[in-house]
């Protein structure tokens, strides 16, 4: 028995080795990772030192109001006189929080229902998915506003709202790469021996979903990041003063002909933070995706 | 800036019935009618002769083009649509503004907030007060030939008081109305009330025909005025023409004024800067210092158009504590707020009495932000260390929005934590001001230019936009007082008395700023556009060199 566990974990090893490997020699999957984790790390730098931006984001100075980019605040100040470049850094914080936690339940959520759904089949399959294509149905942004307008706008209501809306993606994914996985002969050895429902589907299903998944997550956290700054945008999402790149977008359209600046950096640093995660999740398609591929 | 008063409701107000009736309005889904400052009270927006009329018989006026192909017009870019043209029902500041120049009431607003005869030459009250008579023009006829006389006055009022029209609480003050002659009317009020004659100044009480006012809604006013209505599009275009025989032979000097509906505040600028309209008003503030430097515009700034202000709700914690609010209120800098929310244009508000008028107070000066102060009145709160509260902000508002962010910004500097929660106009209606669901909030008043706008209607116990909770018997007993008494001079002491009560008492109004209306025109004109409440447009002086 013991011996039998050694030679799975050799060939997990094995495995990994391999998949790394391949990630290193695509240049999207790298790309994308490197703006990635530049991004954490200014998340959590600004999280754990504050005060490592030049200003207070939140320190008005009207006198100093839409100034231009200069050497004092290299992306100018917005309509309070608030340091842009601050604002934007510590924006990171907001954007990745609200994606990677409603992600994260997104995950939780999709992937219990999309693998239960798979390995049930039948009425249970049915019932749940039908679930999810209604939720699909509508446009995300109109389902993301709806339930945080029935709630009211604050962070945590939007990384709910997220987090509900994406769920059904999720679940498709979970859904069909559980399907394609249940009639594996190792999942039939499993039944044959008598595991439990449960065993089979957290040691045998999910692990072998786990791929799928991953692209799917890491495509749809530059959607909720996208989204959550739209619903800041449209005032019902995260509120001011807080940094919030689609806020700071909000306040700073109706100065677009005099102050450009106020738009175009948050502008670019959700654009930096999307690309970063679609190329991420792109690559990690490539990598994974060759059938057969999947982790053992 | 994006418009802030996609469109007010106009100024007038009345008692009791009125929040019932601004709230139905709100509820039967016209949130527009009433967006921005809370200034009317309502009656029922929904839209009485609202749709696509004005199209009859006067829709073949050559097209209004532009300032070229008209001799003697003026084209104006507009801020706010005008959706209905009742005198009587439209609760909108945008309708108030146009009918300005079509109908007229028994008497008008002049530059010293003072009522200055209109279509009755003069007034006289008996000695009880109760009694007051109007001695008509005789020299007045309405757009459709039709003479003026006294019947008209009677049968305008009835409609208002039988059809339940904005005014309506007015007019149940009203005993009874005669008409001796054709040239002299009567009107008997159960109890002394001066606010009756102010009211009578502004388009909720102006007069129609007596044929008019029997119909339930009116969808093209036939008044008096030097302007008469032309035609209308609803959110594109509206034409008033010269009225041949205004009973002022000298007025107006225009032929012809379009209003051309563009909301949008940078669109609208564009357009003006573009030579495409002749007038715009509501200036985005912070392109105020740009047109007043540039030679060939006149930039107008008019005050009070509004007056913004923190409200706080004095029946919970923290703020049912005077020294929970003025600690807040020492936290703030009035003049920065000002500065940053209407870059400058506006004034630091000490009271609500009109800037200017006799009955503000000469010397009241506003608390200066102070954080030795504010600290020290958050320990006799109770709140050594501060206290949080949610800070509700209508969200269209930018200029509020704004405000809002500066003013959480000082209060965290004394460990006032404000939680700023923007909402809809239709959320801030049913939540903060129909059941009080809130701790603090920002709005605004508009047309406050007569003196119970702005110290009964929103601070009187029974005022018709009472909401903050901050009940004082000796100030509710003070402005009813001031309420009996027709005589501005003996009136307006009560007032100052009235604005150091409610400074020094910390009401639940901590006011702000004035906003004054921004507007601009080309050079070329001359003649005043606007009426001194602030808000409404007179264009009958308005010339075109």
């Amino acid at each position: 028995m013991s011996s039998e566990r050694f030679s799975i974990s050799d060939e997990r090893k094995a495995h990994y080795g391999r998949f790394i490997r391949q990630f290193r020699r695509n240049q999207k999957a790298m790309i994308g990772l490197g703006i990635v984790v530049s991004l954490f790390v200014i998340a959590i730098v600004t999280s754990l030192f504050p005060e490592i931006v030049p200003y207070d984001p939140g320190a008005t100075n009207v006198p100093n109001r839409e100034a231009a980019p200069s050497l004092s605040h290299p992306m100018g100040t917005d309509e309070l006189g608030r340091d842009v470049f601050s604002r934007v850094v510590l924006g990171t914080q907001i954007s990745l929080y609200v994606g990677f936690t409603s992600i994260s339940a997104a995950m939780v959520m999709g992937t219990s229902i999309g693998i239960v759904a798979g390995y049930y089949q039948g009425l249970t399959d049915e019932a749940l998915m039908r679930a999810m294509d209604a939720m699909m149905s509508f446009p995300p942004i109109l389902l993301a506003l709806t339930i945080v307008a029935v709630m009211e706008p604050s962070l945590n209501n939007v990384i709910i709202a997220l987090a509900l809306v994406y769920t059904p993606f999720i679940a498709r994914v979970a859904r069909s790469a559980a399907l394609s996985v249940r009639n594996e002969s190792y999942i039939e050895a499993a039944e044959a021996r008598g595991e439990s429902d449960l065993y089979i589907i957290f040691r045998e299903v999910l692990p072998n979903c786990v791929g799928p998944l991953l692209v799917q997550g890491s495509i749809n956290i530059a959607f909720t990041m996208l989204l959550e700054a739209s619903l800041s945008f449209l005032g019902l999402g995260v509120q001011p003063p807080e940094p919030s790149w689609g806020l700071m977008i909000n306040s700073g359209w109706a100065y677009m002909g005099d102050a450009p600046w106020m738009v175009f950096f948050p502008a670019a640093a959700i654009a930096t933070a999307v690309i970063g995660f679609n190329l991420l999740g792109d690559g990690l398609r490539d990598v994974l995706d060759p059938k057969g591929e999947i982790i053992e | 800036m994006t418009t802030n008063n996609s469109s007010h409701s106009d100024g007038a107000s009345s008692d009791g019935p009125s929040r019932r009736l601004f709230m139905k309005a709100a509820a039967t889904g016209v949130p527009i009618a009433f967006a921005g400052c809370l200034g009317g009270d309502g009656g029922d927006g929904d839209g009485n002769g609202g749709g696509d009329d004005g199209s009859g018989e006067t829709a073949d006026t050559p097209d209004s083009g532009g300032v070229s192909d008209e001799e003697n017009a003026l084209l104006w870019g507009g801020s706010v649509p005008v959706q209905s043209l009742d005198p009587h029902f439209e609760s909108a500041a945008a309708t108030a503004r146009v009918l300005e120049n079509i109908t007229q009431g028994l008497l008008r607003v002049n530059w010293d907030y003072d009522l200055e005869p209109l279509l009755a030459e003069s007034w006289e009250t008996s000695d009880d007060n109760l009694e007051i008579t109007f001695s008509l023009r005789e020299d007045v006829v309405f757009h459709d030939g039709t003479e003026f006389t006294s019947e008209d006055v009677i049968e305008s009022f009835r409609r208002i008081r039988d059809g339940e029209a904005i005014a309506a609480g007015y007019m149940d003050r009203v005993d009874s109305m005669e008409t001796p002659d054709d040239h002299t009317f009567v009107m008997r009020l159960a109890e002394p009330f001066a606010p009756m004659l102010f009211r009578m100044a502004t388009s909720d009480m102006h007069i129609l025909t007596a044929e008019q006012a029997q119909q339930d809604s009116i969808s093209e006013p036939i008044g008096t005025g030097p302007f008469q209505f032309d035609s209308i599009e609803i959110d594109s275009e509206f034409v008033m023409t010269k009225f041949d025989d205004y009973w002022d032979d000298e007025l107006p000097y225009l032929d012809k004024v379009t209003k051309l509906e563009i909301s949008d505040d940078d669109n609208r600028l564009n357009t003006f800067n573009a030579g495409e309209v002749d007038f715009i008003n509501d200036v985005p503030p912070r392109h105020a210092e740009d047109l007043d430097a540039d030679e060939d515009v006149d930039f107008i700034r008019r005050f009070p158009k509004s007056l913004t202000y923190l409200g706080v709700n004095c029946n919970e914690p923290p703020f049912d504590n005077r020294d929970a609010r003025l600690a807040l209120e020492y936290a703030i800098d009035k003049q920065e707020v000002m500065e940053a929310a209407l870059y400058g244009q506006g004034q630091v508000a000490t009271s609500p009495a009109s800037p200017g008028s006799q009955w503000e107070h000469p010397d009241l000066e506003p608390r200066e932000q102070d954080f030795e102060k504010a600290q020290e009145h958050l320990e006799a709160a109770g709140y050594p260390d501060g206290f949080e509260a949610t800070f509700q902000i209508p969200e269209q508002y930018n200029d509020q929005v704004t405000a809002a962010q500066v003013i959480e910004a000082s209060a965290a500097q004394v460990g006032i934590e404000l939680d700023i929660q923007q909402i809809t106009w239709s959320n801030w209606l049913s939540d903060v001001y129909s059941d009080q669901n809130f701790q603090a909030t920002t709005s605004s008043y508009l047309a406050l230019w007569f003196p119970d706008a702005g110290f009964h209607r929103p601070l009187h116990s029974d005022g018709a936009f009472f909401f903050t909770g901050w009940e004082d018997q000796e100030y509710n007993d003070l402005i009813d007082e001031a309420r009996t008494m027709y005589d501005m001079e003996n009136r307006a002491p009560l007032y100052h008395e009235a604005a150091e009560m409610l400074k020094e008492r910390r009401s639940g109004h901590i006011l702000l700023y004035w906003a004054p209306t921004l507007m601009a025109r080309h050079n070329n004109y001359t003649g005043e556009v606007m009426s001194p409440d602030g808000s409404t447009f007179r264009f009958e002086g308005t010339q075109l060199e």
